[in-house]
C-alpha cells in the first residue's frame, strides 16, 4: 500500500486533538479506502473539505452508471442528469491522466453524439486498459471516432452503443484482445468488416444481441481469434431480410458458442484448432423452411468436426429429424470428440432427440455422454440397422449421465443394454431420480447391487453405478461434475449449462 | 459493493492449479495463508500460476473456501468491536508497522461504514472540518449532481 507514516507522525497525530485523523493519513492509504467504494461515493468526497476536492481524481478505476431513469423525474430532468454525468466524466478525463478502467453505463435515452466522441477523445490520452460504453438509443446514428488508434493500452472494450453504428474504414484498435459488441445496430456490411479488420491482435469476440438490418453476410475472419461467442435474439424471424450468413474463418479458434435463431447460416472455414463448441439453434417460429434449417445445422456441425467437446441442445438436433432431406451419414467423423453434452434449452425433461443415434455413429472416440433421457431408439429391436449400437460404446465410452430418469421398464432395459455392451464403462449416473429406493431394488434384481450409490438431497436424487470397487471408492482423475464451473473439461457453455440441480 | 480494486498488492490475484488441472483464481492474501504457496512466491516473484501437484481440485476448493471463510468471519467480528476513532488509529498503526493484511481489513471496514452516506455524515464520523465556502460547496454539488442522487438519509 503506498504511503507510510513515520513514528513521529503517528505521535504527532495522536497527541493532536483527535479530530480529523483521516485527512492526515498518507494519500496512498486514503486512495485505497476510496478505491473500495462505489464511484458515486468517491465523487461525493470532493465536497468534504478543500483537501478532498481533487483527491478522488487520482483513482484509476471508475464506474459511472445511471442504470434506469428516476421515475419521480420528468424526461427533461432525466436528460439533464445524463448530460450532467457525461460532462462530469469529460472533466475527469481532461483533468486526470491515470485512468485505467472506465465504465459508463446509461439506460436507453438519447445522448449527444458529440459529447460521446469528445469523451472518447479525452480518454485516448490515458493508459486505458478497459473501457465500457453502454449508452444511446437505437434510432440515433453514431460514427465511431478515429482516435481509438491512439489507445495503446486498450486490452478490453465493451461497446454497448445502442445506436446505428457507422465505423470508419481506417479504425484501428492496436492492442485490443477482447471485444464485446452488444445491442449495436450496424449500418452496413462494410462497417462490420472494418470493425473486425481493425483488431489485429484480437483473441476474444462476443456479439450479443446485435441488429443486422439490411446485412446479408458478415465474415469473422480474424486469424488471432481464440474465442467467439455469438448470441442473437432467439425471437422469430419474419421475412427474408433476417436470413443472414456468418462466415467464421479463424484458424486459431479454440472455443465457439452460437446461440441464435436457426435461420442464421454459419459457414465454418478451416476451424482446425477448435477444442470446444456450444450450439443452440432453434426455430420457434416454424416460418423458416425446415430444409433450409436442416442444411444450415448440418453445415455448422460438419465444420466443427475437429472439436473435442460439444455442447448441443436437443432443440438443435431436432431440426435434423427429417432424414429424407438431410442424410446424416454424410456428416464427417468427429475424430477428436471425447465429450458430448446434449441438453434441453427450455423444457428440461424433453426426451432425447431421435437424431442422436446418427450422431453417435460419427463419434468413434467418445468417452463421456450426457443426455436428457434414455435413448429409446436403441430399444427398438437390436436387429434394426438404423439403431444399432454405436461403436464408441464398445471402444471408448466411459461415462454416461442421464439427466431425467424415472425408473420405468424401458429405462432399466436401456441401462442394462449399456452395461452389457460398454467394455470401458466406469460410471453411469442417473440424475433427478424420483423413486430412488424402487430403482435401487430393480437394479439389484438384475444383479447390479454391488456398486450402486444413491445420493439424496435438496429435493433431487441421483444414482451412480460404478464399474469396479476402485471407481466406487475414489472417483477417477477426471474432474468431477461438481466443479463443472471451474473444470477445463466443461466447455464455455456458460449461462445455458444448468445441469445439476442439487 | 466495491468495484474492481486498484493495483494495491494485497488484492493481486494468483492462479493455483490443482493436480487434476482445475484452476482457482485467488487473492494473494488467501494464497499466502498456505505457507507452501508463500514459499513458492518468495522464490519466483512474478509467477502467476502455481502448481499444486498433490491436491485434487475438489479438495483445493474446500481448502480455499475454509481460508476465505475464516478470514471473512474473523474480519467481520474483528471490525465490529471498534468505533471509528479506533479504526483510524489502528489503521495508522498497521500502516506504520507495515502489516498489509490488517491494513486491508481496516480499510475495508472504514469503507463499509461510509458507503452510501452523505458528506455530512462522513464529515461527522471523521471529524473533518468543512472549509468550503457555501458558494464553493453549492457549485461542487451542482457539478457533481449525479453523485448526490439517491444517497442514504442519515
Amino acid at each position: 500500500m503506498a504511503g507510510k507514516i513515520s513514528s513521529t507522525d503517528v505521535h504527532h497525530i495522536q497527541g493532536h486533538n483527535v479530530d480529523d485523523m483521516i485527512s492526515d493519513l498518507p494519500e496512498g492509504v486514503l486512495l485505497h479506502i476510496l478505491s473500495l467504494l462505489p464511484t458515486k461515493d468517491v465523487v461525493r468526497t470532493s465536497v468534504l473539505a478543500t483537501k478532498w476536492r481533487h483527491l478522488w481524481t487520482y483513482l484509476s478505476v471508475f464506474d459511472f452508471k445511471i442504470p434506469y431513469p428516476l421515475y419521480n423525474k420528468s424526461k427533461d430532468q432525466n436528460q439533464n442528469s445524463v448530460n450532467c454525468l457525461l460532462d462530469l466524466v469529460g472533466r475527469l478525463l481532461r483533468k486526470s491522466n491515470c485512468v485505467e478502467r472506465l465504465s459508463i453505463d446509461i439506460f436507453e435515452i438519447a445522448v449527444d453524439g458529440d459529447k460521446v466522441s469528445s469523451l472518447i477523445s479525452s480518454a485516448s490520452k490515458h493508459k486505458l486498459q478497459y473501457l465500457k460504453l453502454s449508452l444511446g438509443v437505437p434510432n440515433d446514428k453514431f460514427a465511431l471516432p478515429h482516435c481509438f488508434s491512439a489507445f495503446e493500452s486498450l486490452n478490453e472494450l465493451c461497446l454497448g452503443l445502442k445506436f446505428t453504428l457507422c465505423i470508419p474504414s481506417d479504425i484501428c484498435f492496436p492492442s485490443l484482445k477482447k471485444l464485446v459488441v452488444s445491442d449495436v445496430t450496424f449500418a452496413n456490411e462494410e462497417s462490420v468488416q472494418q470493425l473486425f479488420s481493425g483488431c489485429p491482435v484480437l483473441q476474444e469476440l462476443t456479439l450479443y444481441n446485435c441488429y443486422w438490418e439490411n446485412i446479408e453476410q458478415i465474415s469473422v475472419a480474424i486469424s488471432t481469434l481464440r474465442k467467439l461467442t455469438i448470441y442473437f435474439d432467439l425471437c422469430c424471424v419474419d421475412d427474408e431480410d433476417d436470413y443472414m450468413t456468418v462466415m467464421i474463418d479463424a484458424v486459431n479458434l479454440l472455443s465457439l458458442s452460437c446461440t441464435c435463431h436457426a435461420a442464421i447460416r454459419f459457414i465454418p472455414v478451416n476451424l482446425t484448432s477448435i477444442v470446444d463448441a456450444h450450439v443452440h439453434l432453434e426455430d420457434d417460429s416454424q416460418l423458416v423452411p425446415v430444409l433450409y434449417v436442416a442444411h444450415c445445422i448440418f453445415e455448422l456441425l460438419s465444420g466443427l468436426n475437429n472439436v473435442k467437446s460439444l455442447d448441443i441442445t436437443n432443440d438443435t438436433l431436432e431440426c435434423l429429424i427429417d432424414r429424407t432431406e438431410v442424410d446424416l451419414n454424410l456428416l464427417p467423423t468427429f475424430h477428436n470428440l471425447t465429450h458430448l453434452y446434449v441438453y434441453n434449452f427450455t423444457d428440461e425433461s424433453t426426451a432425447t432427440s431421435g437424431v442422436l443415434p446418427d450422431i453417435l455413429r460419427k463419434t468413434p472416440k467418445l468417452e463421456v455422454l450426457y443426455i436428457p433421457t434414455v435413448v429409446r431408439e436403441y430399444l427398438d429391436g437390436e436387429d434394426s440397422l438404423l439403431n444399432s449400437l454405436p461403436c464408441c460404446l464398445k471402444s471408448s465410452l466411459k461415462r454416461l449421465h442421464i439427466l431425467y430418469f424415472f425408473g420405468d421398464e424401458d429405462e432399466i432395459e436401456f441401462v442394462m443394454l449399456f452395461l452389457k455392451n460398454a467394455s470401458f464403462f466406469r460410471e453411469i449416473q442417473l440424475a433427478n431420480v424420483e423413486k430412488v429406493a424402487d430403482i435401487q431394488d430393480q437394479l439389484q434384481s438384475v444383479g447390479l447391487g454391488t456398486y450402486v450409490e444413491a445420493c439424496c438431497g435438496l429435493g433431487h436424487s441421483r444414482i451412480i453405478i460404478f464399474n469396479s470397487p476402485s471407481d466406487y471408492e475414489s472417483p477417477d482423475d477426471e474432474s468431477d461434475e461438481d466443479e463443472g464451473a471451474n473444470s477445463g473439461v466443461f466447455p464455455g457453455a456458460g449461462v445455458f449449462f444448468c445441469w445439476f440441480c442439487r | 459493493m466495491a468495484e474492481e480494486k486498484s493495483q494495491a498488492s494485497s488484492s493481486k490475484m494468483l492462479t493455483l492449479k490443482a493436480s487434476d488441472g482445475v484452476l482457482f483464481e485467488v487473492e494473494l492474501n488467501i494464497a499466502k495463508e498456505m505457507k507452501t504457496v508463500q514459499a513458492y512466491i518468495d522464490d519466483c516473484e512474478d509467477i502467476e500460476t502455481i502448481p499444486i501437484p498433490n491436491v485434487l481440485g475438489k479438495h483445493l476448493a474446500i481448502v480455499i473456501e475454509y481460508i476465505k471463510k475464516t478470514n471473512e468471519e474473523y474480519d467481520a467480528e474483528f471490525e465490529k468491536q471498534w468505533n471509528m476513532d479506533d479504526l483510524q488509529l489502528l489503521l495508522l498503526a498497521a500502516n506504520y508497522l507495515n502489516i498489509s493484511g490488517l491494513q486491508e481489513c481496516l480499510c475495508k471496514a472504514i469503507a463499509k461504514r461510509i458507503e452510501n452516506k452523505s458528506p455530512e455524515y462522513v464529515r461527522k464520523v471523521f471529524n473533518i472540518e468543512n472549509d468550503h465556502s457555501p458558494e464553493e460547496e453549492a457549485k461542487l454539488r451542482k457539478e457533481y449532481k449525479w453523485a448526490f442522487e439517491g444517497v442514504d438519509k442519515d
